[in-house]
């Protein structure tokens, strides 16, 4: 008389929910068939100094598709690392809503937040922020004990990374025995160590001169095709943003479209096509 | 309009004391350490002012003569006047005496004060005694002598080795302080190096800072350490005397202090490069660099990481647990010895020693004269006690020893001497253990009952020792120090020499070597001999002491035992009244007997002046400021260590830690740190409490810096317990301060904004 009950179902179902509260559950919508990895909108970012307001994100909304290559310039001072680190759960927005995996970051408290990071996202700051009394090895491997994904086989990840990040004679150095390109290079790995849906990368050129400059550039793109993950770069350098697949620029906290590679080279650039 | 921020800058660019108020909070480790120092040091100068004071204003309201004559006859008075008269007359810029006041006594003695002049007490003395001293009556010397011969040098020496404790002590406070500053703000130092700041320049400006820090704190010190001075001497009745020269040490050993502990810290930093600074502002200074990472791969966040930390940072560690356990093993220390000294200070000492010339009268009337005058003496108002010379002759200079039962022998395991004899007994298995730590004593009635008036603890009959030649009364404490076990009824075998032949080695000290080498050269026949009483107290001793009566004891050393001397002891709480009475009585019962001599030993003024001082409460002051300083240390160190680790915890958020794991890690520091500090700090506290007790109980007696006193060690269970539990706090709070400081600080502030983007 009355239905049997599904319990394999009721199991998925169960466990789609847990997934669901845990934020684990991958659940970005999908446009024009296109996964919506990353969406952000009309986020605001403000600070208080002494007796002014400092809007340093003013109603930005964006979103990003997985895989893509999103690049965000700038002049300085222009808010373009806040909105990173909005977008990255470094950092909370006073208004608007930042939607990551189809999962709202605003809706997460600061330990949620954390396992969140840990797990889909990856971050690679200007200043490396390495631990200082971990060597680059161990540096690398930090973020596989916060999230304990036991199902990558990090050996084979690890070794993949260390090979194309040429870290091999380096990585039982400490973080003051590499020069600045190393660390720069260790904090790329541990970045993509637990194979992020999002990569957040600010300004990792910076401090690099041209040469590492490319090859991390490079780097980045490989390993963006390869995971098959979305890289959301800042940058002042337009000959980066040239290679990226759409440009965002930011003005004085508001963010516009500048450009997509489809529609050609970006207004101001003269270097050129790749 | 003006911001209040460029206000402020421009108003601290104007005064050092305006910048260093505003940034107070900074400043608080700097300013209670100041404050500690400075107190120490009120304290110690108000109090070695005051002692000086008392001490000069006690003698010399009491005594206008440095020698003194006493018990003189009539011929003595005579000789003595026709020499030298009440001043001297025939030149007297070259005498070393200015007056002398003669007094005929109710009993027809004569006693003659002399005051000396010059500074050297000691050198005015000799020449006046050489020039007109009484060939056959010894003199005594006062208080006043004492006070400028031995006193003041003493007070001074004492006052000079104190200072630089102290001044060691304040040192060690602020440059520990002084280099976590500078730890804590190497960046900012780098860039002021980089831009031109010499050595000179950084030197001046942390001093001048430093010492205006301690302009802050000086009156509420000098409040502060008056107040302990104060209350250390209302305890004893006194009240304080002040003293400028006092309150101006204590300004110039504060400034010596900060110049001092500036000076260290600032010139290793500057030598170092700039570049090495800059790199320093994350606590890789303090990291090991490894040969080889540590696997972490399926390791557990956060303890393996957490300990994996604290190995790397273990240089840092280890200096924390220096200080750890350096400062409660100081307070400890310092509370044992306060016990030591008011311990040694309560032991009574012979206040006059009465003495017969040993070539007058044979040993029979010398026994029987001290016997009378003893008596004569214990009779006297306010005599707590009067004994007879102990008579004690070492068993080593008889190349004799005796046998014990390995029972009578617990934890006598450093003067005995274990050794298989052939033993013509029945027994012979049981006597095992040999032992020349001992020391015979001759007794009688007189020395009987001296025993009963010092020691309680008596088992058995000490006059059995009288009715048999083969009975003895025996002690079991070497030093202080309970070694031995007996009880009435037990036996023990002296060694009677036989021969002895085939000694290699001479010259030997240790008493076990000499007895070891007796064993394997001698052959001897024992006596067998009864235990009549036990004395279970702890005595002084330095050897076990085995009394005999008078027959007995000339058999064994082969000498008459003959007294030559009492010693004389006042009550405990006697005034100067009494003493002086007692003294006048002593002299006066002395003069009845031929070619007898009465020293006074000074004990009375000794004990006097320093039961004023208060030593054993400065002391305690001095136990309690080590205790301040190790949480004020420990938490400032770590504070800014864990203040740098803030950016790493950040940093560990930022790819995926939880506040709580961060907390966690906190905790598995501090139960890390907790446990070290504890671990290290018992035993330390431990040895080196035993160290000082063998010092004051062996080591200074045996070189003969002090006398012996009964001193029987006391396991430091109160001290212990303090400097434990302070160890488990200042090892265990601060990470966690650390981590529940960050943790609030999480609720407010987001991750990007710590990691300084």
């Amino acid at each position: 008389m009355y239905p049997k009950k599904d319990k394999k179902a009721e199991a998925a179902r169960r466990a789609m929910q847990e997934a669901i509260d845990n934020h684990t559950a991958d659940l970005a919508p999908v446009v024009d068939g296109r996964k919506v990895i990353l969406e952000a909108t009309d986020v605001i970012r403000q600070y208080n100094q002494y007796d002014e307001v400092v809007t340093a994100v003013n109603r930005a909304s964006f979103r990003v598709f997985m895989g893509e290559f999103v690049a965000i310039v700038g002049a300085s001072g222009s808010g373009k690392s806040t909105l990173l680190h909005l977008c990255a759960g470094l950092d909370r927005p006073q208004a608007g809503s930042i939607v990551v995996r189809g999962h709202k970051l605003e809706n997460m408290n600061e330990d949620e937040l954390g396992k969140f990071r840990g797990s889909f996202l990856g971050m690679i700051f200007q200043s490396h922020h390495l631990i200082p009394h971990l060597t680059a090895l161990e540096n690398i491997l930090v973020p596989t004990l916060m999230c304990g994904r036991d199902e990558i086989s990090y050996d084979q990840h690890l070794k993949l990374l260390v090979a194309s990040l040429d870290l091999a004679d380096r990585l039982h150095h400490l973080p003051s025995e590499l020069s600045g390109g190393q660390q720069q290079r260790v904090a790329i790995a541990r970045a993509l160590i637990n194979r992020p849906q999002v990569l957040f990368a600010d300004e990792p050129t910076g401090n690099l001169d041209r040469a590492n400059a490319e090859d991390v550039l490079q780097l980045l793109l490989d390993t963006r095709a390869e995971m098959g993950c979305a890289l959301v770069m800042v940058t002042h350098d337009l000959s980066i943003a040239a290679r990226a697949d759409r440009v965002f620029k930011m003005e004085g906290g508001r963010l516009r479209l500048w450009n997509n590679r489809l529609d050609g080279i970006l207004p101001g650039y003269e270097g050129g096509e790749e | 309009m003006q911001s209040k921020q460029a206000k402020n800058q421009r108003k601290a660019k104007r005064s050092l004391l305006g910048t260093l108020l505003r940034n107070l909070p900074s400043h608080i480790a700097f300013l209670i350490a100041l404050a500690i120092i400075q107190t120490l040091y009120t304290v110690l100068f108000f109090s070695a002012a005051h002692d000086l004071y008392l001490t000069r204003q006690t003698v010399t309201q009491s005594y206008d003569y440095e020698l003194e004559y006493r018990g003189m006859t009539q011929p003595q008075y005579v000789e003595l006047y026709n020499e030298c008269g009440t001043e001297p007359t025939a030149a007297p810029e070259t005498e070393t005496y200015r007056t002398i006041r003669y007094e005929k006594m109710p009993d027809g003695s004569y006693n003659a004060y002399i005051t000396l002049k010059g500074a050297s007490p000691r050198r005015a003395a000799a020449y006046f005694l050489e020039e007109h001293g009484l060939y056959d009556l010894a003199p005594g010397y006062s208080p006043l002598y004492d006070y400028r011969a031995e006193y003041l040098p003493d007070i001074f020496a004492f006052l000079a080795v104190a200072t630089l404790a102290v001044f060691a002590l304040s040192l060690f406070l602020l440059m520990q302080l002084y280099r976590m500053r500078l730890d804590r703000d190497t960046f900012d130092y780098a860039i002021y190096m980089t831009c031109g700041a010499t050595y000179r320049r950084l030197y001046w400006r942390s001093c001048r800072e430093l010492l205006a820090l301690s302009l802050l704190t000086l009156l509420p010190a000098l409040l502060l350490g008056s107040s302990i001075t104060i209350a250390l001497y209302a305890a004893r009745g006194v009240a304080l005397h002040y003293s400028t020269a006092a309150l101006l040490l204590v300004l110039l050993f504060t400034l010596l202090t900060v110049l001092a502990a500036v000076r260290i810290p600032m010139h290793r930093l500057s030598k170092k490069p700039p570049v090495a600074l800059l790199r320093a502002r994350d606590n890789s200074n303090h990291a090991t660099s490894p040969r080889r990472s540590l696997r972490i791969f399926g390791a557990s966040f956060p303890r393996d990481l957490e300990l994996i930390s604290l190995w790397r940072y273990r240089r840092y560690l280890i200096g924390l647990m220096v200080s750890a356990v350096l400062l409660p093993t100081l307070f400890t220390t310092a509370m044992t010895l306060s016990d030591i000294y008011e311990k040694r200070q309560a032991s009574p000492a012979p206040d006059f020693t009465v003495t017969f010339s040993p070539e007058v009268v044979d040993a029979d009337t010398l026994n029987q004269n001290t016997a009378a005058l003893s008596e004569e003496i214990l009779s006297v108002e306010g005599v707590s006690m009067c004994l007879p010379e102990q008579l004690l002759c070492p068993v080593t200079m008889l190349g004799s020893h005796m046998l014990l039962q390995e029972d009578h022998t617990h934890g006598a395991a450093s003067v005995t001497v274990y050794y298989d004899r052939p033993l013509n007994r029945a027994d012979a298995d049981l006597w095992q253990a040999a032992t020349n730590h001992y020391s015979y004593t001759a007794l009688d009635e007189a020395a009987i009952t001296a025993l009963q008036r010092q020691y309680t603890d008596i088992e058995g009959d000490l006059s059995s020792v009288l009715r048999d030649d083969k009975t003895v009364v025996i002690t079991e404490s070497v030093s202080s120090t309970k070694m031995f076990s007996f009880a009435p009824g037990d036996k023990i075998l002296i060694a009677t020499t036989a021969a002895i032949e085939g000694i290699e080695a001479v010259g030997l000290v240790d008493l076990k070597q000499i007895l070891m080498q007796q064993l394997d050269c001698g052959s001897f026949g024992y006596e067998e001999y009864t235990v009549g009483a036990v004395i279970h107290d702890v005595t002084a001793n330095d050897r076990l002491l085995v009394g005999v009566n008078f027959k007995e004891y000339e058999a064994l050393t082969l000498q008459p035992p003959v007294r030559f001397s009492l010693d004389v002891y006042l009550q405990k709480d006697a005034d100067f009244d009494t003493w002086e009475r007692v003294g006048d009585a002593v002299y006066a019962a002395a003069y009845g007997y031929y070619h007898c001599n009465v020293k006074n030993n000074d004990v009375f003024f000794d004990r006097y002046t320093t039961s004023l001082s208060n030593l054993q409460g400065r002391l305690r002051v001095l136990a309690v400021s080590f205790l301040l300083m190790m949480p004020l240390i420990l938490f400032f160190s770590q504070r800014v260590f864990y203040r740098k680790r803030e950016k790493e915890w950040d940093m560990l958020r930022a790819l995926g830690a939880t506040r709580t794991e961060i907390l966690q890690s906190n905790l598995i520091s501090g139960l890390v740190t907790a446990l070290a500090a504890l671990t290290l700090t018992v035993p330390c506290v431990l040895i080196c409490d035993r160290l000082l007790f063998s010092l004051f109980n062996r080591y200074l007696p045996a070189g003969g810096f002090i006398t012996t006193v009964v001193l029987r060690y006391e396991f430091p269970w109160i001290s212990l317990a303090i400097a434990s539990v302070l160890s488990l706090i200042c090892g265990f709070l601060p990470p966690v301060l650390a981590g529940l400081r960050y943790r609030a600080r999480c609720r407010t502030r987001t991750v990007s904004l710590m990691a300084g983007e």
